[in-house]
């Protein structure tokens, strides 16, 4: 019996081991020299350094950086003393909030978009209607549905705090005087508004710090061999390789979700349908006309850039396939940050491949994507490879809770 | 108010892009070597792109020079570009457009990107006193 027992043991334990091999071993043929391209194009160590900004004279003052920490963590910057950039923006869920669409003062029409790499972006939020980091800042503090506070308050706020005051002052110079009684002058309205600029630059600032940290597929990336080994630490099972594999061939994933931070950063119309009882966004179409007439785009005087390149603004282009198109965004870091699209419409993971895989025709626009034919082993597969892009941010901790 | 319109006026002109600076920096040549005929053979065209290689998703400038078929540079032209991928049927994601004239047949093309890898198309159109005519490139990004 205990000779049984002893043998049915080792039998099992063998079983098992043999198992686990399988499940460690390399995809049945070795990576091609442009898939191993691929696979590294999508590396964090082929992500380039933040590129400055030089619309923003403080983007990278640790002052600034510390005022915006303080201050995106301030509920005071609300209408109700209640919500801050924190509210929708939270550290734990990688800076979204696991809501189909954010809510502040009220429930809001988009899913709110991580902050994670946001900095390397020439556009913000689904339609791209700002094109600074610190020009989408000022747009949550005075939406009625997110902060709502008014220009004047957000600056009073800074007055009357004699931390924010100390470090604003030290960045920017003397605030300006707060006008005493409505309306104001156009000139007094007009330096409020520049002090408001500068407290969305230092927000800015700290937003610049958030960026995202190695992950197990930069692991296996980056030690991927010609051979298509791995080093033992960085193995992916056959499940996440076959699906890197198809991330970057048949499921053409790769496409839109291209480069370290997995997005290209572009307008596309893949057929997600508008959220329940909503009309459909119109998408890019509408953000190309806001981010034009927008007082704080790259063209305005508040850009500290004196060169005013803005090539990006100037050679935006427009068309009927911007309708309905709404920006990639980044897979890195899906876990917790579901449901997903910009107004939350698909839940988890698998039926966001299932859509794909699917492409219906758009109710609004043209889809781009077209049905992919791939069948569920293949659909496990890839979602196997986008768990693979979980990790820690690289921002250290003391930047993700209040000062 | 009225005292600060002018220097107002000044510094909003001040800050528009000028063509000027951008022909003070150091723009890549194009190699004369390099150049392809246009599809009816009325011009030949060479191309250097600011960005080598080219990379996905960063914007930058091409220079186009553009000489007539015995290789007498073309002053004066109009340039239009326009993009894609044949495989995806979708176009550039910018609208680029030539911005300056740059001196010996060289054009300055801003607004260049290309927001995927794969097979692209892009097509200089060129109008002048010699007639209408167009080079497609093609690029492996």
């Amino acid at each position: 019996m205990g000779k049984n027992l002893t043998g049915l043991i080792i039998l099992l334990l063998a079983l098992a081991g043999a198992g686990a091999t399988y499940l460690q071993t390399p995809p049945t043929s070795p990576w091609s020299d442009a898939e191993r391209k691929a696979v590294q194009s999508l590396s964090l160590a082929a992500l380039p350094p933040l590129p400055r900004d030089p619309s923003n004279a403080v983007a990278d003052h640790p002052t600034a950086q510390r005022l915006g920490q303080r201050l995106f963590f301030d509920a005071r910057l609300s209408a109700n003393g209640a919500v801050s950039c924190a509210t929708c923006h939270q550290p734990a869920r990688r800076f979204t909030d696991g809501l189909p669409q954010g809510a502040g003062l009220a429930v809001g029409a988009f899913n709110t978009m991580s902050l994670v790499g946001a900095a390397y972006s020439p556009w913000y939020f689904w339609n791209g209607r700002q094109d600074s980091l610190w020009g989408q800042a000022t747009s949550p503090l005075e939406n009625p549905i997110e902060q709502g506070v008014s220009r004047a308050q957000a600056v009073r706020l800074i007055a009357d705090d004699p931390i924010y005051r100390a470090a604003y002052e030290a960045l920017f110079g003397p605030l300006p005087p707060l006008p005493s009684e409505t309306p104001a002058s156009a000139r007094e309205e007009a330096a409020v508004t520049a002090a408001f600029v500068n407290i969305a630059k230092a927000i800015a600032a700290y937003e610049r710090l958030l960026m995202p940290g190695e992950t197990r597929f930069d692991r296996y990336a980056a030690s991927l061999g010609e051979d298509g080994s791995t080093a033992p630490d960085a193995r992916f099972t056959r499940q996440e390789a076959e699906g890197l594999r198809l991330f970057i061939g048949k499921a053409q994933c790769i496409n839109c979700h291209n480069g370290p931070l997995l997005t290209n950063h572009e307008f596309h119309n893949t057929g997600v349908l508008p959220a329940v009882g909503a009309l459909p966004d119109k998408g890019r179409a509408e953000g190309v006309r806001l981010v034009l007439d927008d007082p704080f785009n790259c063209f305005s005087a508040h850009s500290d850039d004196p060169a005013k390149d803005c090539a990006e603004l100037r050679f935006m282009r427009t068309g009927d396939d911007l309708v309905a198109a709404q920006k990639t965004p980044s897979l890195r870091n899906l876990e917790g940050t579901e449901p997903y699209m910009h107004a939350g419409q698909i839940g988890t993971l698998a039926e966001a491949l299932d859509h794909y895989n699917r492409a219906r025709d758009a109710i609004v626009g043209h889809n781009e994507a077209e049905p992919l034919g791939l069948l569920p082993y293949e659909l496990k597969r890839l979602e196997a490879f986008l768990n693979t892009l979980r990790g820690p941010l690289a921002t250290a901790p003391e930047w993700l809770a209040p000062p | 108010m009225n005292a600060l319109l002018p220097l107002l006026l000044v510094a909003l002109f001040a800050v528009q892009p000028s063509a000027s600076a951008f022909a003070e920096a150091a723009w890549p040549m194009p190699d004369p070597a390099s150049s392809q005929p246009t599809r009816l053979g009325r011009y030949r065209i060479s191309y250097a792109p600011t960005l080598q290689p080219i990379e996905i998703n960063r914007i930058h400038a091409w220079i186009a020079q553009v000489t007539d078929a015995q290789g007498n540079p073309v002053e004066g032209a109009t340039l239009g570009i326009t993009g894609g991928m044949p495989v995806h049927a979708h176009g550039l994601p910018t609208a680029p457009r030539a911005t300056a004239y740059l001196g010996e047949g060289r054009y300055l093309i801003e607004g260049m990107k290309f927001h995927m890898g794969g097979a692209w198309e892009v097509v200089l159109k060129v109008k002048s006193g010699a007639g209408d005519d167009a080079l497609s490139i093609p690029l492996d990004l």
